[in-house]
């Protein structure tokens, strides 16, 4: 665990809540206290000795978070434990709120100062989100998805899927029956049941126009495909009714079909948990950035002009 | 055969293994992001190293004060340069204080506010920021100093000051609290008189019609009598509109003290302020009544008419004067001695002509009898005449008359050290008090003389103490009064800079404009405005 040991995602979630509020606080405070004993002036000035003091350390504090990404680069190197990185990269995080705020003197200064401080605040408040949902999804997708897979490559084996469900339906209804002369599989080598040509008729008819027109898309897109499959309720009223309809020799076919719906579905929310446990990175790596470019601009600028 | 479940996981991976070299949607997303945030990094940067006064002004912490406008983005006019080697591991953690070394005296010179404070007080006065705060707008006035810098040394004086204390109060917080009495009071708080005068004057009799002790008196001065004295225009001059010839003499303060914002007339050349008096001067003011002349003479026939003589030179060379004068006109040619003939080279010699030894003498007699008349100490009263002061006449009756260590027959006159300011300590503005009666700050300057009895033949300092002052400059306030009725007072100015000038300012030829405060170097304009 990077941040407590409890089990439960609540707890881990109320602790990085409570860990960042009390550190700012409890900082601020003895920060506060010092001034009280008369060490330095409150509300410290950015340009004080105690202020640039702050300032020194939340730049190698940030420094050392920008470190993460060169290790992510040299990860072959094996430079340290990623547990340790990580759990260094957001205690520390969380610490140099209160310093930053310490260092600002509560203010926002100049415009350079300014912005600097507030993507500071939002890459704080992204990566806290992150971290947030780096403790809640991957529980909801053990439970959502058990048959996970790599997510880059969900639309790939969907596309697999989708070959194997066409020769499959090609199978079922017989390839010299003409029924599916729309179907082709892209995927030629996927393994297929041993009944040719068991459903015939109407029910191979209605079994290819169900595939060509909604099985494949969806196992190809998923839900991006509108196909009415995306719907757990609607794929077991469809294929029971083609069950139905079907001899008894077709089932193991059939029931193949639905087990590639239903995989499908799980990475369809595999894609969309995946999407949320790392959008905030979207926000976080590109205003930390951007922020530690402004951090360095305004520590010269600082040294020049304060 | 059957298929082992493994390849039913392992199969739909097949081809695409190096998917993970291709960035993913969120990937692509973030490092695109990255690389504008980069670039808007770059680009401000690229912004600031070509334009640094745009820099300057985002880092200014205000706008400079209006005398200071021209430099607002260039803060290398004012403040102290440096360079990345300036910067220690130290030092760096004091980065901000370097922007208190400023370089005022570039073109603001001018001695130290204090040459009397401990070592920390000389330090802290070194930098002249420390006082004086501009980025504080342009209507901001950078000599107007919080009080409290000022009372940061003053409320506890005695331990800041090099020698454990100075000649002002060692506890001062606010003007209207705990001021010390003025330093030229308090030094004379008590005494009848200021040890300093040495002019008999005073004010009372001076503001009385007719200028006499007593009501009707003889000596009673008239215009008539000061046009027979000092000519028509002179009586003209101190006429008051509703007197007649025959009025007495009725003196105002305005009589004998002019502003210096004075128009046409003054003696000084005109300026605006009216913030102080014109010293009072014996030709301008005293003359027209207390003339300097040496009595009429006579020699032989020749009658001598009584003359003028200059005021402000001492005894001896008074008697030198009166015998010029004298000489002069005995050597009129209606008179014996112009026929006397010179002797050899053409030079009056008495050794060897009686009549010239004669000239002699009576030049000598005319001098001493005319410098006994001025030199005549004044006479003590009478036991049935009331004690009045400056009696006597001539010199004695304004000066004292002392010994002289060169001639014991000749006096010498101590020279009058009344000051052209008396409160030098700080500047004061009577014009814009002139909705206040003189008298009010000036006790005993108003009320005539009679009934007053014994006034001091050397007046003391006729100034009202700090307390009148504070009555009106301190925070409004309700007073009862001895019959009860409530009013409010106060609420005028009263900061420490409303009435001291540092540096100092008060005291004479110090202020601005004098030549101490001219900067060491003086620059063209392009180059002043650029910075200097």
């Amino acid at each position: 665990m990077l941040i407590g040991n409890s089990s439960s995602v609540t707890n881990r979630v109320l602790t990085i809540v409570f860990a960042t509020a009390g550190i700012t606080f409890g900082v601020v405070a003895l920060a506060g206290a010092g001034a009280l004993f008369g060490l330095w002036e409150w509300p410290p000035r950015p340009w004080s000795p105690f202020g640039v003091a702050c300032g020194a350390v939340v730049g190698a504090i940030v420094f050392f978070e920008m470190a993460i990404l060169p290790r992510k680069w040299l990860r072959g190197r094996r430079l340290g434990a990623t547990v340790l990185w990580m759990q260094f990269h957001i205690w520390l995080g969380i610490v140099s709120l209160p310093i930053v705020l310490i260092h600002s003197g509560f203010g926002f200064g100049n415009p350079l100062t300014a912005i600097t401080l507030a993507l500071f605040l939002a890459v704080i408040a992204s990566g806290l989100w992150g971290h947030i949902m780096q403790q809640w999804l991957p529980r909801r997708m053990l439970a959502e998805v058990p048959n996970e897979t790599i997510a880059a490559r969900v639309d790939f084996t969907g596309s697999y899927h989708a070959g194997e469900a066409a020769r499959i339906i090609v199978e079922l209804t017989g390839a010299d029956e003409g029924h599916c002369d729309e179907i082709e599989s892209d995927h030629p080598e996927c393994p297929v049941p041993t009944n040719p040509g068991v459903v015939t008729g109407h029910t191979a008819s209605e079994l290819c126009w169900f595939a060509e027109k909604l099985l494949l898309p969806y196992l190809r897109s998923g839900r991006r495909s509108r196909s009415p499959l995306t719907a757990r309720v609607e794929v077991e009223r469809r294929f029971a009714e083609f069950r139905e309809l079907a001899p008894e020799a077709a089932h193991p076919a059939l029931r193949r079909l639905e087990t590639l719906c239903e995989l499908r579905r799980q990475w369809d929310s595999l894609v969309r948990l995946n999407y949320w446990l790392h959008n905030w990175l979207v926000i976080h790596l590109p205003l930390s950035v951007t922020m530690t470019g402004l951090m360095m601009l305004h520590a010269v600028r600082a040294l020049k002009y304060w | 055969m059957p298929r082992s479940p493994s390849r039913d996981l392992s199969d739909p991976h097949d081809g695409g293994r190096g998917y993970f070299h291709r960035p993913g949607g969120i990937t692509r997303a973030k490092l695109a992001l990255a690389a504008v945030g980069l670039a808007l990094v770059f680009g401000w940067a690229a912004v600031d190293a070509g334009y640094p006064s745009r820099a300057a002004t985002a880092h200014s912490p205000g706008p400079l004060a209006s005398p200071h406008a021209a430099w607002d983005a260039n803060c290398a006019a004012c403040h102290v340069g440096f360079s990345v080697t300036d910067f220690g591991p130290v030092s760096v953690f004091r980065a901000g204080e370097r922007w208190h070394a400023v370089t005022c005296e570039k073109c603001h010179a001018g001695p130290a506010h204090h040459s009397t404070v401990d070592a920390e007080g000389a330090a802290f006065h070194a930098r002249c920021a420390n006082c004086h705060h501009d980025h504080d707008g342009r209507q901001n006035a950078l000599a107007r100093v919080a009080d409290a810098q000022c009372v940061r040394c003053h409320e506890n004086l005695s331990a800041h000051h090099a020698n454990g204390g100075g000649p002002v109060g060692a506890t001062v917080t606010a003007f209207s609290r705990d001021h010390p009495e003025f330093r030229l009071l308090a030094a004379h708080a008590g005494s009848p008189s200021y040890d300093k005068r040495t002019l008999k004057f005073s004010h009372a009799l001076h503001m009385t019609p007719g200028l006499t002790y007593r009501e009707g008196a003889k000596g009673t001065w008239t215009l008539e009598r000061l046009a027979e004295l000092s000519g028509e225009a002179v009586a003209k001059r101190y006429q008051m509109p509703w007197q007649s010839p025959g009025s007495p003499v009725t003196l105002d303060c305005a009589s004998c003290h002019s502003l210096d914002a004075a128009g046409p007339g003054s003696r000084s050349a005109p300026r605006t302020d009216g913030a102080y008096y014109q010293p009072v001067s014996f030709e301008a003011h005293c003359k027209t009544c207390h003339p300097v002349r040496a009595p009429a003479g006579v020699s032989g026939t020749v009658a001598v008419p009584a003359f003028d003589l200059p005021h402000g030179v001492q005894p001896s060379e008074l008697v030198e004067r009166i015998a010029g004068e004298y000489s002069r006109h005995l050597l009129d040619d209606r008179n014996r001695f112009a026929s006397t003939p010179l002797g050899p080279v053409g030079r009056f010699d008495a050794r060897s002509n009686p009549a010239l030894a004669t000239y002699k003498s009576e030049i000598q007699r005319l001098a001493a009898t005319a410098t006994s008349v001025l030199m005549a100490p004044a006479p003590s009263p009478a036991a049935n005449e009331p004690p009045v002061p400056a009696r006597g006449a001539a010199c004695a009756k304004c000066h004292d008359l002392a010994p002289s260590a060169a001639n014991a027959a000749l006096p010498t006159i101590a020279p009058v050290a009344t000051p052209a300011v008396w409160l030098s300590g700080a500047r004061f503005n009577h014009s814009t008090h002139r909705g206040v009666s003189c008298a009010s700050c000036h006790p005993g300057t108003g009320a005539a003389f009679f009934g007053t009895g014994w006034t001091a033949e050397k007046e003391p300092v006729r100034i009202a103490g700090v307390g009148s002052c504070q009555q009106c400059h301190g925070p409004l306030r309700t007073v009862t009064g001895a019959d009860g009725t409530r009013r409010e007072i106060g609420g005028a100015k009263h900061a420490c800079t409303d009435c001291h000038k540092y540096h100092n300012g008060d005291h004479p030829q110090q202020g601005r404009g004098a030549r101490d405060r001219n900067p060491g170097r003086r620059f063209d304009a392009s180059e002043f405005f650029r910075g200097p």
